[in-house]
C-alpha cells in the first residue's frame, strides 16, 4: 500500500495512487529552471521600461517614455514625413487650389486619382459600387449622365454638402390611370417617341401638373435640382413601368410620404476633410470621363 | 485472481458524462464546421435567424467549450477523483443530479442562444436564469469533488494527487470569475444588462475571458493529462517538483493575462503592459506542464507505433506547447497590433482547442471507455483513422487561419507607393475566401473524425453489453 | 502507519484539501486586485475624468452637459427630436437606439464587428479618430469586440444613409457583392415593441435598470420610454443605433486625449 514503495530504486517520491501511478522526483531540467528565473528578471525590466504598475494615484511611467499615444504620433510622423518628402508639392497644391485649378494640372490629377482609390472603396463603393459602377437606387458615377452635373465643381459641391434630391409624391393628386399614362409618356420619351399619339394623355398631364417644371418640357432634366434627365436611356431608378409609376406616385425624398424613394447622399466634408474631398472629386470626375 | 479488494467506484455517472461529451463533440464541431462554411459560402445562412453566423458562432463556442469540454471535465474529474483517492464519490446521487441538471441546462442554452437570448459577453453569453443555473451546477460539482477528497482514507492516501490540484484550480477560479463577470441587472426573463460598462466592463470580461481559456480549457485539461498520460504510458510522472512549480505558476500567473485581449484599446496602457509581460513570462511555466508530460513518456516512445491512444495524448501535448508559445508571442505589443481582430486569433484558438483540448480529451475518453465498460475498443484501426482525421483537420484549420490572419493584418495596414492605404476593407474580405474554404474543409475532416469516434464508442458499448448478457445467460 | 506531519506548506496543502482550496483562492486573487481595482478609482481610466498636472480636467467637454435640456421629446408635428446635437458630447442612448442595441446584441453583430478603433495611422485613415473610453461609458455591456470579420463600426454613424442601411441589412451582397455578412430580412418585419415570444419590450424597465447603474436618465426620459419606440420596426431601431455610433463627440486630431 501507500507506505510500501514498490519501486524503491526508481528515485520516486514514494507516493502511489490508483495502483500504479507513481511520481519520480527528478529536478526540472536546468535550462527550464534558468528560463523560469529569467522570466522573473524579464518582468522586472519590462516593468521598469513600460508604464506597468498601478499606484494609489496613478501608475509608473516607464523609462522608455512609451505610451500608445507616442507610438501613434511617431508612426504618423514617419508616414507624413515620407509623404512630405515625395509628395509635399502635390499635397500642398491639393490643399490650396480649387478643384478646377487642380483639374487643369494633369500631373496633379493623376496624383489625386492614384491616392483616392482606397478611400473611394471604403467610403463610396458601398453605395456607388466598385469603381462607381452604381447599385440599385444609387447613381452610376462611371458614366456621363449626371443628376447634378458632371463638372468637377458640382461634384465637389455634392461631396461637401451631400445631396437630397426632392420630387413630390403625386399619388394623392393623380388617379392611378393618370399615373400610368404619365409613366407611358416618360418611357416613350426615353425611347425618343415623345411625340407618339399613344402617349398624348400622359404628355398632357406631364405638362400641366408640374413635371415639366423640373424635368423640362423636353425631359432634359434640371441639374440644379438634381431632377433626372428623362429623355435618355439611363434610368436613375428603373425604366420598368411599375417602377416608374412608383416614382411618380411616391416621389423622391417626398416629405410625409412613407414609401417614397429615398435618395440621400451623405455629406463628407466633416468626416474626411476638405483635401480628401477635393481628391475624391477629381477621382469621381475621372470615372465619368469628365464632362 | 486479484486478491486485493478493489474499491467500488460510482462509474455509472462517469459513463453518462463520457457519452454526453462525445455526443456534444460531434454536435459542436458540426456547428463549427457549418459556421465556417457560412463564411466561405454566405448563402448557407438561408435567411434563417436561428442559424445566421452571429448566433451559430456562439452556439458553437458554447457547445464545444461547455457542453463538450464541461462534460469531459466532469467525466474525468469524477473518474480520477475516485481512483486517486481510492473511494467512491462523496455522493453518487448528487452527481446524477448534476448530470441531469447540466444536460438540461445545455439544451436550454442551445435553444436560448439560437433565439438570440444572450448577455453578449464572450464565453459568458447565457442569460441570467441559465447563468445562475450553471453556477449552481458548478457549486454542486465543486462540493462533491472536494468532499470526495476530504473524506478519503488518509491512511491509504495521505497525499492528494497532482491531477486533483489542477481540477481544484479550475473549480475555484471558474466559480469566482463566472460570478463576477456575470453580475448584471435583469430587465426581463430574457434580457439583462452587465453591471459594468466601458473600460471596467472590458477588463472584467477579458479577465474572465482569458481565464475561461486558462482555467477551463487549460487547468482542467492538465488535470486530465496528469492522470491519463502516466496511466496510458504506464510510466511514472517525470518530476514531482516540476508539477509543484508548474501548478503554482499557472494558478498565480494566468490570472494576470486578460489584459492582452485589450492592448491598444481604450484600456489604460499600464494594464495592457502588465498583461503582455506576464503573458510572455507564461511560456516557461506552460512548457513545464508539456515537458512533464512528454518526459513521462520518455522510455515509452516505442509504444507510439502501436498505441493510438497514446498518439492522441502526445499530439495534444505538442499542440499545447505550440499554442502556449504562440499565445505569448501574440501578446507582445507589436505582434498583437497585427494579429488582434484577425483570423490569426481564431487560428491560435483552434490550435489550442482542437490540438490540445480536443485531442487530450479524445485520448482520455478512449482510455476511459475501455476501462469503464471493461472491454477492448470495437475497432482499433478506427482510432488510428480518427487520429489522422483529427490531426490533418487541425493542421488545415490552423494553417488556413495563419495565412488569412496575417494577410488580413498586413492588408489592413498596407500603404502603397503614394503613402495611401493600399487595400479597401472589402478587398480584404474577398481575399479571405480561399482560406475560409480551406478552414471549412479542415473542419469537415475534424468533425468526421468525431463522428467516427462516436460510432466506435457506441459499437464498443453494444459489444460490451452483449457480452454482459451472454455471461449472464451462461 | 500514521499520517506524517507535513514537512512544509506544500505538503500541508497536499494533505488537507481545504488548505489547498484556500491557497489556490489566494493565488488567483492577487492579479484581480492589482489589475481591476485601480480601474475603479484612477481618474485617467476615462478621458473625461483625466486631470492635468494642476488638477484641472483635461477634456470635460467629452460629456454632454445636459442641464435641463431634453434627451428626446415629440415636437409639434409629432416627430421625435432632441435638444442634443451630434458632437455635443457623450449622452445616454435614446430608447430607440437602446432597443436597437438590443437587436444588435440579439444578432451577435459584435462577433464580426468591433467598435474600438485603435490609435494606429491606418485605422485613423480607414475608420476615423481612435475610440475613447468615455465613448462607451454608458455601454452596458461594452461592445468593443475582438474580431473584425466585417469593418469596425465605432464611427459608422452618418457614413451611410438610413436607406442604405435598410438595403444593406436586408441583403448585404446586393450592395457589396463580396460581403460575407448574413442577410437580416426579418428585422424589417418585426415590431420593435415586441421582445422574445411577443412579450412587451419594456423600455421603461430598461431605462430604469440603466439609471440604477448610473446612466443619467431623468424621470421624464423613463416615463416616455415606451412611447418613444411605438410604431418602429426592429430595422428602424438598429439603424438608429448605427447612426449614433461615433457621432456623440467631436474629436480634434491635434488634441491628445490620453496620456
Ligand atoms: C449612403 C449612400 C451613399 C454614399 C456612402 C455615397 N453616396 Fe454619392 N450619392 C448617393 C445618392 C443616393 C446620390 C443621389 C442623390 C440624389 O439623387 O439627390 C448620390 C449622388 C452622388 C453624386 C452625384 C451624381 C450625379 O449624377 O450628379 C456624386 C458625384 C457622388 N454621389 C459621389 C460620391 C462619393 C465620391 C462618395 C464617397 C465619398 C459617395 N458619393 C458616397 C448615395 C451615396
Ligand atoms: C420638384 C422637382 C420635381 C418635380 C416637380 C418632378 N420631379 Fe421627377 N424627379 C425630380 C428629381 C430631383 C429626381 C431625381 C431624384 C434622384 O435621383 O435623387 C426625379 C426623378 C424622376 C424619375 C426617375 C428617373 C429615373 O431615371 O429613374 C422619374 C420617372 C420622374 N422624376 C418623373 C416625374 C414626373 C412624371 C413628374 C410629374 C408628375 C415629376 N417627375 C415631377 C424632381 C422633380
Ligand atoms: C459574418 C459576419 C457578419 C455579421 C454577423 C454581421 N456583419 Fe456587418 N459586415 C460584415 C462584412 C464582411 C462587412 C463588409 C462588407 C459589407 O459592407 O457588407 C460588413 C459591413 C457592415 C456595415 C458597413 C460598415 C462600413 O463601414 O462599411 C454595417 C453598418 C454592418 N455590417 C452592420 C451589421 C449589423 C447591424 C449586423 C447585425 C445585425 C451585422 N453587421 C452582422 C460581416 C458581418
Ligand atoms: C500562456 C498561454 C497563452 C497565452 C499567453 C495566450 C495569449 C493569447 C492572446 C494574446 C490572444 C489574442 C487576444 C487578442 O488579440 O484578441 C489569445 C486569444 C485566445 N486564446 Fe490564447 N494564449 C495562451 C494559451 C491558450 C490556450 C492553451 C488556449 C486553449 C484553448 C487559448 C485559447 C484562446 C482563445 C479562445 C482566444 C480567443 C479569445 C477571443 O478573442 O475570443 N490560448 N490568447
Ligand atoms: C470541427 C472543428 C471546428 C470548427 C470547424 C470550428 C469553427 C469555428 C469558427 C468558424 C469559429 C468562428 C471564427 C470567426 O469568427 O471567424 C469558431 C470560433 C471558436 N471556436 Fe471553433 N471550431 C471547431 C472546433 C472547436 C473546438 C473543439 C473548440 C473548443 C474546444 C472550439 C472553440 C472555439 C472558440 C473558443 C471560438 C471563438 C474564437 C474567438 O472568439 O476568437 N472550436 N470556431
Ligand atoms: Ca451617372
Ligand atoms: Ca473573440
Ligand atoms: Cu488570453
Amino acid at each position: 500500500m501507500a507506505h510500501e514503495n514498490p519501486w524503491p530504486n526508481e528515485g520516486n517520491t514514494g507516493h502511489i495512487w490508483d495502483e500504479d501511478i507513481r511520481e519520480l522526483d527528478y529536478p526540472p531540467p536546468l535550462w527550464w529552471m534558468l528560463a523560469f528565473y529569467a522570466g522573473f528578471v524579464m518582468i522586472v525590466f519590462y516593468a521598469l521600461y513600460y508604464p506597468t504598475v498601478p499606484t494609489p494615484t496613478g501608475h509608473t511611467k516607464g523609462l522608455a517614455g512609451w505610451t500608445a499615444m507616442t507610438e501613434y504620433k511617431d508612426d504618423f510622423e514617419i508616414l507624413n514625413k515620407w509623404r512630405a518628402e515625395k509628395f509635399a508639392a502635390q499635397e500642398q497644391a491639393l490643399a490650396e487650389k480649387t478643384v478646377e485649378e487642380i483639374l487643369a494640372d494633369k500631373s496633379l490629377v493623376d496624383y489625386a486619382v492614384a491616392t483616392s482609390r482606397a478611400t473611394f472603396g471604403d467610403y463610396c463603393a458601398a453605395c456607388h459600387g466598385a469603381g462607381g459602377a452604381g447599385n440599385v437606387g444609387y447613381p452610376i458615377l462611371a458614366d456621363d449622365d449626371w443628376l447634378y452635373g458632371g463638372d468637377v465643381n458640382t461634384i465637389y459641391q455634392t461631396l461637401v454638402m451631400g445631396r437630397n434630391g426632392n420630387m413630390p409624391a403625386y399619388g394623392a393628386m393623380l388617379s392611378s390611370e393618370q399615373i400610368g399614362n404619365v409613366a407611358d409618356f416618360v418611357i416613350a420619351m426615353s425611347q425618343g417617341k415623345a411625340e407618339a399619339e399613344a402617349v398624348a394623355a400622359g404628355r398632357e398631364v406631364y405638362n400641366s401638373i408640374g413635371c415639366a417644371g423640373c424635368h423640362m418640357p423636353d425631359g432634359s432634366g434640371m441639374p440644379v435640382l438634381g431632377a433626372a434627365r428623362l429623355n435618355d436611356k439611363v434610368w436613375r431608378f428603373s425604366g420598368d413601368r411599375a417602377e416608374v409609376m412608383k416614382t411618380i406616385a411616391k416621389g423622391v425624398n417626398a416629405t410625409g410620404e412613407k414609401n417614397t424613394r429615398y435618395a440621400v447622399m451623405p455629406a463628407f466634408q466633416g468626416r474626411l476633410g476638405d483635401k480628401e474631398v477635393k481628391r475624391l472629386s477629381i477621382y469621381v470626375h475621372s470615372l465619368g470621363g469628365g464632362k | 485472481m486479484d486478491t486485493v479488494v478493489k474499491p467500488q467506484y460510482n462509474d455509472g455517472v462517469v459513463k453518462a458524462f463520457t457519452l454526453a461529451a462525445i455526443v456534444f463533440l460531434v454536435l459542436g464541431t458540426f456547428f463549427g464546421t457549418y459556421a465556417a462554411s457560412e463564411l466561405a459560402w454566405p448563402f448557407l445562412n438561408f435567411d434563417t435567424a436561428e442559424i445566421t453566423f452571429g448566433r451559430l458562432r456562439v452556439i458553437h463556442t458554447n457547445t464545444v467549450i461547455y457542453a463538450f469540454g464541461g462534460n469531459v471535465l466532469m467525466a474525468t474529474a469524477f473518474y480520477i477523483v475516485q481512483r486517486t483517492n481510492g473511494r467512491p464519490l462523496y455522493s453518487n446521487k448528487l452527481a446524477w443530479v448534476q448530470f441531469f441538471a447540466f444536460q438540461i441546462g445545455l439544451l436550454l442554452a442551445v435553444i436560448s442562444l439560437a433565439l438570440g437570448m444572450s448577455q453578449v459577453k464572450e464565453y459568458h453569453e447565457l442569460e441570467w436564469p441559465l447563468d445562475i443555473a450553471v453556477a449552481i451546477v458548478w457549486l454542486l460539482f465543486t462540493f462533491n469533488f472536494t468532499m470526495t477528497i476530504a473524506e478519503r482514507d488518509k491512511q491509504k492516501v495521505p497525499h492528494i494527487y497532482v491531477a486533483n490540484w489542477f481540477f481544484f484550480g479550475l473549480l475555484i477560479m471558474v466559480t469566482y470569475l463566472w460570478v463576477l463577470n456575470g453580475l448584471s441587472v435583469p430587465v426581463s426573463l430574457f434580457r439583462s444588462y452587465s453591471m459594468f460598462s466601458g473600460v471596467q466592463d472590458a477588463m472584467i470580461q477579458w479577465w474572465w475571458g482569458h481565464n475561461a481559456v486558462g482555467f477551463f480549457l487549460t487547468a482542467g485539461f492538465l488535470g486530465i493529462m496528469y492522470y491519463f498520460v502516466p496511466k496510458q504510458a504506464q510510466r511514472p510522472i517525470y518530476s514531482y517538483r516540476l508539477s509543484v512549480v508548474h501548478f503554482w505558476a499557472l494558478m498565480f500567473g494566468y490570472v494576470w493575462l486578460g489584459a492582452h485581449h485589450l492592448q491598444y484599446t481604450a484600456l489604460p496602457d499600464w494594464v495592457g503592459s502588465l498583461g503582455a509581460v506576464i503573458s510572455l513570462a507564461m511560456i516557461i511555466p506552460s512548457w513545464g506542464g508539456a515537458l512533464n508530460g512528454m518526459l513521462t513518456l520518455s522510455g515509452a516512445w516505442d509504444r507510439l507505433r502501436t498505441d493510438y491512444i497514446l498518439r492522441f495524448l502526445i499530439m495534444s501535448l505538442a499542440f499545447y506547447a505550440m499554442s502556449t508559445f504562440e499565445g505569448p508571442v501574440m501578446a507582445a505589443k507589436s505582434v498583437n497590433a497585427l494579429s488582434h481582430y484577425t483570423d490569426w486569433t481564431v487560428g491560435h484558438v483552434h490550435s489550442g482547442a482542437l490540438g490540445w483540448v480536443a485531442m487530450v480529451s479524445i485520448g482520455a475518453v478512449y482510455h476511459m471507455t475501455m476501462k469503464l465498460w471493461k472491454t477492448e475498443m470495437y475497432s482499433m484501426s478506427l482510432i488510428n483513422f480518427h487520429f489522422w482525421l483529427a490531426t490533418i483537420g487541425t493542421v488545415f484549420y490552423i494553417v488556413a487561419m495563419w495565412v488569412s490572419g496575417i494577410m488580413q493584418g498586413l492588408m489592413w495596414r498596407a500603404y502603397d507607393d503614394y503613402g495611401t492605404l493600399a487595400y479597401t476593407f472589402a478587398e480584404s474580405v474577398a481575399a479571405m475566401h480561399p482560406y475560409y474554404v480551406m478552414r471549412a474543409i479542415g473542419g469537415m475532416l475534424f468533425a468526421t473524425g468525431a463522428a467516427v469516434m462516436l460510432f466506435n464508442m457506441v459499437m464498443t458499448i453494444r459489444m460490451a453489453n452483449a457480452r454482459q448478457t451472454q455471461l449472464a445467460h451462461a | 502507519m500514521a499520517v506524517q506531519k507535513p514537512k512544509n506548506l506544500q505538503e500541508w496543502m497536499e494533505q488537507n484539501v481545504f488548505a489547498l482550496m484556500f491557497g489556490t483562492a489566494l493565488a488567483v486573487s492577487v492579479a484581480t486586485i492589482v489589475e481591476i481595482v485601480p480601474l475603479f478609482y484612477l481618474d485617467d481610466t476615462y478621458e473625461h475624468t483625466a486631470k492635468d498636472e494642476s488638477g484641472n480636467l483635461k477634456s470635460p467637454e467629452l460629456l454632454w452637459n445636459r442641464g435641463d435640456k431634453r434627451l428626446f421629446y415629440k415636437d409639434e408635428s409629432g416627430n421625435w427630436v432632441s435638444d442634443w446635437k451630434a458632437g455635443d458630447g457623450v449622452r445616454p442612448f435614446t430608447p430607440l437606439e437602446l432597443a436597437g442595441k438590443d437587436i444588435f446584441m440579439r444578432e451577435h453583430c459584435m462577433y464580426c464587428h468591433s467598435q474600438m478603433i485603435r490609435p494606429f495611422r491606418d485605422e485613423r485613415e480607414r475608420y476615423g479618430h481612435y475610440s475613447l473610453g468615455t465613448e462607451s461609458i454608458y455601454d452596458h455591456p461594452f461592445q468593443w469586440g475582438s474580431k473584425r470579420t466585417g469593418p469596425d463600426l465605432a464611427r459608422v454613424g452618418g457614413k451611410y444613409s438610413n436607406e442604405w442601411h435598410f438595403m444593406h441589412l436586408k441583403r448585404p451582397q446586393d450592395l457589396v457583392p463580396e460581403s460575407v455578412m448574413p442577410a437580416y430580412p426579418w428585422l424589417a418585419e418585426n415590431s420593435i415593441e415586441n421582445d422574445f415570444f411577443n412579450t412587451k419590450r419594456d423600455m421603461k424597465a430598461r431605462l430604469e435598470a440603466m439609471r440604477l447603474m448610473g446612466v443619467p436618465y431623468t424621470q421624464e426620459d423613463i416615463d416616455n420610454a415606451d412611447e418613444a419606440i411605438k410604431g418602429y420596426t426592429e430595422m428602424d431601431a438598429v439603424i438608429a443605433y448605427m447612426q449614433v455610433l461615433g457621432t456623440m463627440v467631436k474629436l480634434d486630431d491635434n488634441k491628445v486625449y490620453r496620456e
